[in-house]
């Protein structure tokens, strides 16, 4: 329809949401491809004297390039940091960061001259592809769980999952007043120690082996089928808070677990950029400590 | 021996009249004492002649101003000149811009002398329509409360009268004949810029005369889908919403903002209404006669033109609708959520939102340490989220009851607070979508190095753990989204967002986003 | 029995009571609301503990699962009084003095409140990984601080420590750093050098600086010159830019175990196909390539043997080259079928007379003793058959002939004029006694023309394959001059071609004359020998055939003075 849209062009903003994947029409996937390819024909090209390696003038271009190319890499977790300077926006930053990461397998590959061996020069090589690896662990999480995790919450954030929980923990207690006393021990348990997250291990895998309220809701069963039936009706009730219960703390974990996902692979990325610079650093003086 | 004579001079009095009445006083006592007096306004109104280095005296201006300006015909010399303090004048020459498209407006003006030419096609700036002296314009983006939606320059050597908004709607209250002019001069202008610049206004005339401007509440129906009649609706301020009923439900396929016409087609085509249109805000609806309209189109070819294109579109978007494309929901959200009586709204895209809250941080680290947007709060429709932040409402809920009026609006929309905040937590309350807080100003922190290099400091974003907040001081004044209108390069939260999740669109762009189908 | 049961609240310092009497057989804690004292908790039994009002006293007794706390101590049931404090679960009972006509007066307080259900939740769960502990600044200061220690610290400390090598590595002393050695190798050391692989400073002799000459000479000091290093001024900008080029250029180490040795042609090409420009007086033709571009070889001959002269001759030009040993040798008249009978009648093959060298490269010169004496007998008497003139200097040959049959004379005496002819004499008439000394002068005279004659026969002495000198004297012989080596820039290694026959290579089947070149053109090598890339043939390189470093040219780089 054509909405006369005066205004529409103001301030060159977006007005769609635009993954940094497509950004700008995959602007930075064809600069990326474009410096690989300048690489390989580069390499190809020259053909010096005994075998390609880093050290001859495409070895060394390509080297400069690759350690150009990482330090403006490291320095994305600065940037994405600097709210008040104007550098762009952030998403064409971190578009760039992923492709021109991706080139720069091509780039350092190729100026390794396929030469590797145990030593720093190799270490450097590995930590990289490390980096770059985990980066490409990062990039398929940001794009698969944001939808799950919004899928799993059906609207409602965490704060307001714990207050759920918070309130039913709460109507367990009193719920739970006219049971028996297993099963109130169960329930008790099952409030006192109801389990969210916890180690780095616990919040990626979803593997909460002691949690109560399964535990109460195992025992319950047992418990239910040979009750009174006024201990039965007041067992129902807990039964039910309990599965609600249940279901929630599962959504929460759950959620807990997506967000862990898209994080953890950070606690990679960084500290291993961080050896790589060390390990390239060494390289580079090493090589011409001892030219 | 020259009589004495007993004056007994007498006023109206009042402590709102006590400025009045001095000056009054002193006129009539100069005047028993034969001096030539001038009200006390002359040398303000002459200022502002001179300013404009207009070669008049004040009265022949106000004699200009009853004579031209047919608004003001049923004016006094007093309601005149007292318009006149609040206004300005324009002397501009051939070329001049007088309004610019995309400005945020608030005021009128009026064409004393000279002529204007509208631009009605932002990539043709050649094609004008013209008015000439008498006429005014301006008042669209004034009632609508948007921006101005055209570009005005001067076409020959001309003089313009502005009056600001405020001064405008008095006058309008005070003299009712007044709005009425309005609305039928902007009527005639609205169809003419809207659809047929360049044809005379009196091929105008008839379709004029026929139309009514008809007012609507928010759900208000303008047109049911299935009835009979034909009128067509050209929407002066507000915005409707355009919807079809497949399978016994509303899908909205469309979203209408004010300065567009809706209900051509059932006009053009002789059958019955294809799609509902209702009033999403409050809205003002020009009502012109279909006959009418047919008329003109027949007299003017290219007026047929540009309608059918238009109408080709919305029969492209109408069969979208039946093919069931999921547009509506949005706006359905929209609606429920006010984002339609937005101007500027952060809308979240869940599928590409990280939860990093890089926004909020920027936020935070832009504004003293107090992060003015909430991620995670929120409704959310599908993969749309709304965050709570300041919506800067077409129509401020926070204004309406700020003592010190310490809230405005910047000239490019921004809804702002000002540092004459008094902490009275008015605008809190008045907000329905809680985007203002009250806080107090949390103390310096280590920098962005010392935090990256050693841990030092919070690091950036807004420490909330009750330490933090018990070491926040000064009093407590109110905070809310500025759009961050002093810092260059625009909101902070979108250039921040790594992912291309958060972006900031106005609602002439929700087309876009309805598009996309909240995906 | 008869109790006051108060319920107390604390809010601050202030303490709310609700005192109210029971009657019951006795009284019983427990979470039910059958229970005298009703104590609303999850945490408590449905019937926890029932005191009882027995004769001695007051007793408590437990009814649940869980055991009592009384005074702090566990227990199953005990006698309390006024004074003593209960625990069950979140509730203190503590009993007091009671009034009169009460059995018992007690005060319940709930005493560990749980607490906001959602900060406790919020506390006890840990959401989120930044909640972990772990920390990305942590882990990338270690990994930073580590490697940085680990891959410069460590190997610039020890190199500082290991110091330049003075002398030549022979037998390298102990130490050296195998940390530093594998850290900051780049590449596989090759196999030559491995030995004082732990010493880096043996060639790395100063921190940013690249190799030197002085390091390599060190120990490869005698290293030959590529240019004969008298026309090293006519060779100008040849030899500046050899001088120049460091040793390190071409030999470029930590390529591999056969790194150090060149075998690219193409390090070769650069300068060969454009020297014919640039150094014109040194007669190096065009090499662009193998084979393709490699030019016909040129054969060293002999061009003068009197004066010694070799000339080199291209195989293709059109004057065809011709060999002047000043020896006449047929080779075809030794390859009869038919055989020598010194040999056995076996037909003659190539090795009878061309033996290799102990390396196998090429051959031994042909000497008369080695290989034509056996047939070719410098006889000289027929009486005398194991008699031979010395061979090679043909002076002597006369004064040793003379020299023998004049001591045979002296020796034996001159043999009666015709001692093998029987001589008939009549009977009673003695021969008449020569005259000795005169007649044994004549004897040697004659005997030595006569043996002279022989021995300087043209068909069967020496004339036969040598070329008479006649300007010196009649039994002069020209000298001869045979070359071993024929393509002097190359080696070409005979035994790694032993697989080949002789005469695949070599015409010495037709070949009549001295004067045959028969030597191979590079049209033959390339029958087998192909680029340095080929598939289909022998892959080789420039350096298969020449070398760089030539020992006859001098000494390529002069060797510093050796630094104290």
């Amino acid at each position: 329809m054509t909405v006369t849209d005066p205004v529409g062009a103001l301030r060159g903003r977006r007005s769609r949401h635009e993954s940094f994947l497509i950004y700008a029409r995959f602007r930075y996937l064809k600069i990326a491809c474009a410096a690989a390819v300048v690489s390989i024909v580069l390499y190809l090209v020259d053909s010096p004297y005994p075998s390609r390696y880093g050290g001859s003038w495409v070895g060394y271009t390509l080297g400069s390039a690759g350690a150009f190319l990482i330090l403006w890499l490291m320095w994305f977790g600065y940037r994405k940091r600097s709210y008040l300077k104007n550098q762009g926006n952030l998403v064409a930053w971190l578009s760039a960061h992923v492709y021109l990461g991706l080139s720069l397998l091509v780039i350092a590959t190729l100026h390794t001259g396929f030469h590797f061996g145990w030593n720093i020069h190799t270490l450097a090589y590995g930590l990289m592809c490390l980096v770059i690896a985990s980066g490409g662990f990062g990039v398929f999480s940001y794009v698969r769980y944001p939808r799950l995790m919004t899928g799993n919450r059906l609207g409602i954030g965490m704060p307001e999952m714990l207050s759920r929980i918070a309130s039913l923990n709460d109507q367990l207690r009193t719920a739970a007043m006219n049971v028996d006393d297993r099963t109130a021990r169960l329930v008790e348990r099952a409030v006192e120690t109801t389990l969210l997250g916890g180690s780095f291990w616990r919040q990626l895998s979803v593997y909460y082996p002691n949690c109560a309220t399964a535990a109460a809701l195992a025992g319950i069963s047992e418990i239910q089928a040979n009750a009174t039936p006024e201990l039965a009706m007041a067992m129902r009730q807990v039964r039910v808070l309990l599965e609600d219960q249940g279901q929630l703390l599962t959504r929460a974990r759950q959620d807990i677990q997506y967000k862990a996902m898209m994080d953890i692979w950070l606690y990679f990325h960084v500290p291993l950029s961080f050896a790589l610079l060390a390990a390239l650093l060494a390289h580079v003086i090493a090589v011409f400590y001892l030219w | 021996m020259t009589p004495t004579r007993l004056y007994v001079i007498g006023a109206l009095a009042g402590y709102p009249l006590i400025k009045h009445c001095l000056n009054q006083g002193y006129e009539v006592v100069e005047y028993i004492l034969g001096n030539n007096i001038a009200p006390a306004d002359e040398p303000l109104i002459q200022a502002k002649l001179d300013h404009a280095d207009v070669a008049m005296t004040v009265g022949e201006l106000v004699t200009t101003v009853r004579e031209r300006l047919p608004l003001f015909a049923t004016l006094t010399t007093l309601q005149i000149r007292e318009f006149l303090i609040r206004s300005r004048l324009y002397k501009k020459q051939p070329g001049d811009v007088v309004i610019t498209l995309g400005e945020y407006a608030n005021s009128v003006y009026f064409i004393l002398d000279g002529e204007v030419g509208i631009r009605t096609d932002p990539k043709n700036p050649e094609e004008l329509a013209k008015l000439g002296a008498g006429k005014f314009f301006g008042e669209l983006a004034l009632l609508s409360g948007r921006r101005r939606t055209r570009t005005v320059v001067a076409t020959a050597p001309s003089l313009l009268l502005e009056i600001d908004r405020n001064t405008m709607i008095r006058l309008v209250r005070s003299v009712p004949e007044v709005k009425q002019a309005i609305d039928s001069q902007a009527v005639i202008r609205q169809i003419k810029v809207g659809l047929a610049p360049e044809v005379d206004d009196q091929l105008l005339d008839e379709v004029v005369r026929t139309a009514q401007v008809v007012e609507f509440k928010p759900d208000d129906t303008l047109i049911e889908q299935g009835a009979h009649d034909d009128w067509v609706y050209l929407i002066r301020s507000g915005s409707v919403s355009v919807s079809v009923r497949l399978g016994g439900k509303d899908i909205v396929n469309a979203y209408v903002p004010a300065g567009n016409f809706v209900g051509e087609m059932a006009m053009l085509m002789h059958a019955p209404r294809s799609a509902t249109v209702k009033a999403a805000v409050a809205t003002e609806a020009i009502r012109i006669d279909s006959s009418a309209f047919r008329a003109l189109l027949d007299r003017a070819p290219r007026v047929r033109q540009q309608v059918e294109k238009t109408l080709n579109e919305r029969l492209v978007e109408h069969h979208r609708a039946e093919l069931g494309i999921e547009r509506g929901g949005v706006l359905e959200f929209f609606r429920r959520t006010g984002v339609v009586e937005a101007t500027d709204v952060l809308l979240i895209d869940e599928s590409l939102c990280v939860r990093c809250d890089n926004c909020e941080k920027a936020c935070a680290q832009t504004h003293h340490g107090i992060s003015r947007l909430n991620r995670e709060a929120g409704p959310t429709y599908a993969t749309l989220h709304v965050p709570t932040s300041c919506r800067h409402c077409e129509d401020p809920h926070c204004m309406k009851d700020c003592p010190p009026d310490a809230i405005h609006r910047a000239p490019n929309g921004e809804v702002f607070i000002g540092d004459n905040c008094i902490g009275c937590g008015n605008c809190e309350r008045n907000c329905p979508y809680g985007v203002i807080q009250m806080a107090a100003t949390p103390p310096e922190k280590p920098g962005l190095l010392s935090w990256l290099l050693f841990g030092m400091g919070y690091g950036p974003g807004e420490d909330k753990s009750p330490e933090a907040i018990a070491r926040r001081t000064g009093s407590k004044h109110a905070v809310k989204c500025d759009m961050c209108k002093d810092i260059d390069g625009g909101p902070a939260c979108v250039r921040a967002c790594p992912t291309g999740a958060a972006i900031r669109v106005a609602p002439e762009q929700f087309i876009n986003v309805m598009r996309q189908g909240g995906r | 029995m008869q109790a006051e049961v108060t319920f107390l609240t604390r809010r601050g310092t202030a303490v709310m009571r609700r005192p109210h009497t029971i009657t019951a057989e006795s009284v019983r804690f427990g979470r039910g609301t059958d229970n005298e004292v009703p104590l609303a908790d999850i945490r408590v039994e449905l019937t926890a503990a029932a005191l009882h009002q027995r004769a001695d006293g007051l007793f408590i007794e437990r009814l649940g699962d869980s055991l009592l706390h009384v005074n702090g101590e566990t227990t199953d049931a005990r006698l309390v009084g006024p004074g003593d404090e209960i625990r069950i679960g979140p509730y203190k009972i503590v009993l007091s003095e009671p009034p009169q006509g009460i059995g018992a007066a007690l005060s319940v307080e709930f005493v560990q409140p749980l607490g906001d259900s959602l900060q406790r939740l919020m506390t006890g769960s840990r959401i989120g990984l930044d909640q972990t502990g772990l920390s990305k600044r942590r882990a990338s200061w270690v990994l930073f601080v580590v490697l940085t220690i680990v891959g410069l610290g460590v190997p610039i400390a020890l190199y500082s420590v290991e110091g330049p090598v003075k002398q030549s590595t022979s037998s390298p002393a102990g130490g050296g750093s195998t940390f530093l050695s594998i850290v900051w190798n780049p590449g596989q050391l090759s196999n030559p050098h491995r030995y004082f692989a732990r010493h880096c400073a043996t060639c790395h002799r100063a921190a940013f600086a690249r190799v030197e000459d002085s390091a390599c000479l060190t120990c490869h000091s005698g290293i030959g010159n590529h240019i004969q290093s008298a026309t090293e001024g006519d060779a100008g900008p040849v030899h500046r830019h050899l001088q120049a080029t460091r040793c390190a250029e071409c030999h470029k180490e930590h390529r591999g175990l056969q790194s150090l040795v060149i075998r690219e042609g193409a390090l070769c090409v650069g300068c060969h196909r454009s020297l014919a420009e640039t150094v014109p007086k040194a007669e190096i033709r065009e090499v662009r390539g193998f084979p393709g571009g490699h030019p016909q070889f040129r054969v060293t001959l002999v061009s003068d043997a009197v004066k010694k002269n070799v000339e080199r001759v291209d195989l293709g030009s059109d004057s065809k080259p011709a060999d002047r040993p000043n020896l006449v040798f047929s080779h075809v008249a030794h390859l009869v079928p038919e055989g020598f009978p010194a040999l056995g009648y076996k037909p003659m093959v190539c090795s009878d007379c061309h033996v290799p060298e102990p390396s196998g490269q090429g051959f031994l010169a042909i000497t008369y003793k080695g290989q034509c004496q056996r047939c070719h007998t410098l006889k000289f008497d027929a009486k005398l058959p194991w008699e031979e003139v010395p061979h090679g200097d043909d002076a002597r040959v006369q004064t040793d002939v003379e020299g023998f049959y004049a001591s045979a004379a002296l020796e034996h005496g001159v043999p009666p004029p015709s001692s093998t002819e029987i001589e008939r004499r009549l009977p009673g008439i003695n021969p008449a006694p020569p005259s000795e000394a005169l007649g044994r002068r004549a004897w040697v005279r004659e005997q030595t023309a006569r043996a002279l004659g022989i021995v300087f026969d043209e068909k069967r002495g020496c004339f036969y394959c040598h070329i008479p000198d006649r300007a010196s004297g009649p039994f002069r012989v020209a000298p001869v001059m045979m070359l071993t080596r024929f393509l002097a820039p190359a080696r070409f290694d005979h035994a790694k071609h032993a697989p080949i026959e002789c005469g695949d290579c070599h015409g010495a089947r037709h070949s009549e004359a001295s004067s045959d070149i028969l030597i191979p053109g590079i049209e033959r090598c390339v029958t087998c020998h192909g680029a340095e890339t080929a598939s289909f043939n022998v892959q080789s390189t420039c350096t298969l055939c020449h070398v760089f470093h030539r020992q006859e040219f001098g000494q390529m780089r002069q060797v510093m003075a050796v630094e104290k």
